[in-house]
């Protein structure tokens, strides 16, 4: 939630803050088996399902110490970089919609159809896709999906790099986007920008290749990709960055697919992990998604369910940067500002108290929040620690 | 007794032109199906289905909307003026219907030369511009009314699209007037076909002018800024709803009819086709077009025709371009439309000075 404070059409002030829907997730996550939770991590997004749900598969297998097929790897990475075309050519539709270009929006969310379609192919699902089982991945794939595979990407890079030149060519949407939500490079860092924001504003952050896991260090080791770099430093970089990141996934799962690794999709992992404390990363398309997981009973014995877990979606490390990207824009640039960071509420926003009875929504304070939680825990003890 | 039923009878049929043809009830009937029109077209154009399945094709989409519209709740925000706040549809809605009684449709006086509209004097066509910068007011009072930061900033946009587009728009209309030597809609509309063939090209400019000011003027795509629901959430139409909101709508849809039909009357030839073709078999056509009752029907579908085709440029605009923002919009205006108007207008008197 943003309060913008302006002064005709120009923005002098802006504040974030954060909040408005507590799902409780980590919380009910505590109380799932492992297993249980891959399914209720793929919910946190629609949109990034793949990202949680394969995240949260990797936390537990990095907290049981175990390594997983490099068919697994393959087929896990391949899921994960169609989620990303499917993420950024929503994102590219959004942005088109913002700027009232609305052609181009409907052009761009029928060319995701066919991703989508290529998802479904090979998990079984459009938007909640579980492809990741711990140990592995549930599905394997055979040539003629391969092959049905390969089509789809020629007819997705056709589309790309179409919406690339609208994107670049088109004046009235360039002029929307270029010198737009200015977030300079210092100010990226410091605020800690992630995912295409902060490489859209020349900040060389990115999971995939800073600390590659499963195949994507198979990817940086054949040295054919580089991370997708714009010194624009606004929403037009950003844009950029995106279309380019498109072309770049699509080239990557090519080159997965000519190098998938024949062998087994899933290793037997025992229920009961023992206890550990790991921090797997994963660069989702809006940018580093962690999942901090605690596992083990918490007295020091394995335990099917997780002690902790932790998520911390992309969105809320960009949300910080956006107060200095809105000050001194216009009004009408706060709706594509604000869609360039791609934020998604969903895996975001934090609490606000809905009374069932009589349906009023009431707005705590943190501190509040904070006194209210702490009487709680002392009143009902949980666990020993 | 013969006078008495004389005057009722004639009074009968003046109700009836101004009630169902070519008055009120036909605009609002040219309305709706202009608006499933432009939203077919603008579908088609996107590769949506776009209106199915009200009617044919969803023909009767606008009118079961309009319909789902006056059935709704009507609500007043507290802070609102409400009486003004309830009398801006209205004054919208009667502003937009009297503009139609102007467009020279079928023949109305025939002891005249030409077609005329309902109304129809000696610079009319002033009036008229009068009229669509009223509307264009009343937006912003609905804006102001409505005590919403958002119908305030859409009606200070609405402002700025008028100081913009205004002036192009009326230096677009002099043009005809100029070739014409007239300031009376019907009587252009009927000289044009009078002039010589290459003054197509003196109105092709100003007609481009006009096209891009009308875009303007019924804030659609690129110039949405006033009710852009990405940016400002319907500006200014936002607190309305109900019977209010349907009201406008229809308002909007009725403008659309007029803009289109301007520019068909003033740069088009309005309800004449074939008369232009220089046959003795087509001159006696138009002849007994113009005595005939049939030719009421002929120059409806002529400028029904002629209309779809300007709307087809428009809804073809629509779909070409993403929004702008309201700076670049006052900078394009000041900085290139309003000076191209003017320039073509001195070139017009030079040439015909010249002559």
């Amino acid at each position: 939630m943003f309060k913008l404070t302006i002064e005709g059409e120009k923005i002098i002030d802006a504040e974030v803050n954060i909040g408005y829907n507590h799902r409780g997730i980590e919380k009910i996550a505590e109380g799932n088996t492992h297993l249980q939770n891959l399914y209720l991590m793929a919910r946190i997004c629609g949109i990034c399902s793949a990202t949680h749900n394969g995240n949260y598969a990797q936390a537990v297998e990095f907290a049981a110490e175990v390594e997983i097929p490099e068919r697994a790897k393959f087929l896990r990475t391949i899921v994960w970089e169609l989620e990303r075309i499917h993420s950024h050519l929503l994102w590219l539709g959004v942005a088109f919609h913002e700027v009232g270009f609305d052609t181009a929006f409907m052009y761009s969310w029928r060319d995701r159809e066919v991703v989508m379609d290529m998802l479904e192919d090979i998990s079984g699902n459009r938007v909640n896709y579980d492809y990741n089982t711990i140990g592995g991945v549930r599905r394997d794939v055979n040539s003629a999906l391969i092959e049905r595979m390969r089509k789809g990407l020629d007819k997705l890079e056709e589309r790309t790099l179409y919406y690339r030149d609208v994107a670049i060519h088109e004046k009235t949407f360039w002029n929307r986007v270029d010198g737009v939500g200015l977030l300079p490079t210092a100010l990226a860092r410091s605020h800690g920008a992630v995912g295409p924001t902060a490489r859209g504003s020349n900040v060389p952050i990115d999971v995939r290749f800073n600390d590659p896991t499963q195949a994507y260090v198979n990817i940086v080791d054949s040295g054919e990709f580089e991370m997708v770099l714009s010194d624009r430093c606004d929403v037009a970089g950003r844009s950029i960055v995106r279309v380019q990141e498109t072309l770049e996934t699509i080239r990557m799962i090519r080159w997965m697919l000519d190098n998938l690794p024949d062998g087994p999709i899933r290793e037997r992992v025992r229920p009961h992990v023992q206890p550990n404390e790991v921090l797997a990363r994963y660069e989702a398309p809006r940018g580093e998604c962690v999942h901090y997981l605690i596992t083990g009973d918490g007295a020091g014995k394995p335990s099917d369910k997780p002690y902790r877990i932790k998520v911390r979606a992309p969105t809320h490390a960009n949300w910080v940067s956006m107060s200095e990207c809105l000050r001194g824009n216009h009004l009408a640039d706060a709706p594509i500002i604000l869609a360039a960071i791609d934020p998604c509420f969903s895996c975001t926003d934090r609490v606000v108290l809905v009374d069932a009875e009589d349906q009023t929504i009431k707005l705590v304070p943190l501190d509040q929040m904070r006194n209210q939680a702490n009487k709680w825990y002392s009143e009902n003890p949980r666990r020993v620690i | 007794m013969q006078s008495i039923i004389g005057l009722t009878l004639n009074l009968l049929i003046q109700s009836f032109w101004i009630l169902v043809f070519p008055g009120i009830f036909f605009i609002t009937f040219l309305a709706l199906l202009w608006e499933w029109v432009d939203r077919k077209i603008y579908a088609r154009l996107q590769n949506r289905m776009g209106p199915l399945h009200t009617g044919w094709r969803g023909i009767l989409q606008p009118l079961m909307d309009f319909f789902k519209l006056l059935g709704k709740e009507d609500l007043t925000p507290e802070k609102a003026d409400k009486r003004s706040f309830a009398a801006v549809p209205i004054v919208m809605l009667v502003l937009s219907l009297l503009l139609t009684m102007f467009l020279p449709i079928v023949d109305m006086d025939p002891s005249l030369q030409g077609v005329q509209g309902i109304l129809s004097f000696d610079g009319d066509l002033i009036l008229v511009l009068f009229i669509s910068t009223l509307i264009a007011f009343t937006i912003i009072l609905a804006g102001f009314f409505s005590s919403n930061p958002f119908g305030q900033t859409g009606a200070a946009r609405t402002g700025m699209l008028l100081i913009s587009f205004e002036i192009p728009l009326i230096l677009s209309i002099v043009t005809p007037a100029i070739l014409t030597r007239s300031l009376r809609i019907s009587t252009i509309m009927y000289q044009l076909g009078s002039l010589p063939f290459w003054s197509i090209l003196l109105l092709s400019g100003p007609l481009v002018i006009f096209l891009i000011a009308t875009q303007a003027e019924l804030e659609r795509i690129p110039f949405d800024v006033s009710h852009a629901e990405t940016e400002i959430v319907h500006g200014w139409q936002v607190e309305f709803s109900g019977k209010k909101l349907a009201m406008i709508h229809m308002a909007e849809d009725i403008l659309l009819v007029s803009s289109v039909g301007l520019a068909v009357t003033l740069f088009l030839g309005g309800p004449y086709l074939l008369e232009y073709i220089p046959l003795p078999v087509f001159q006696s056509f138009g002849t007994y077009m113009a005595t005939s009752w049939i030719g009421w029907i002929y120059y409806t579908l002529v400028f029904m025709f002629k209309s779809v085709l300007v709307l087809l440029i428009l809804s073809n605009v629509r779909t070409l371009f993403a929004r702008w923002r309201i700076d670049q919009i006052v900078h394009a205006a000041w900085r290139y439309i309003v000076p191209l108007s003017l320039a073509w207008l001195v070139l017009i008197q030079f040439i015909l000075g010249g002559i």
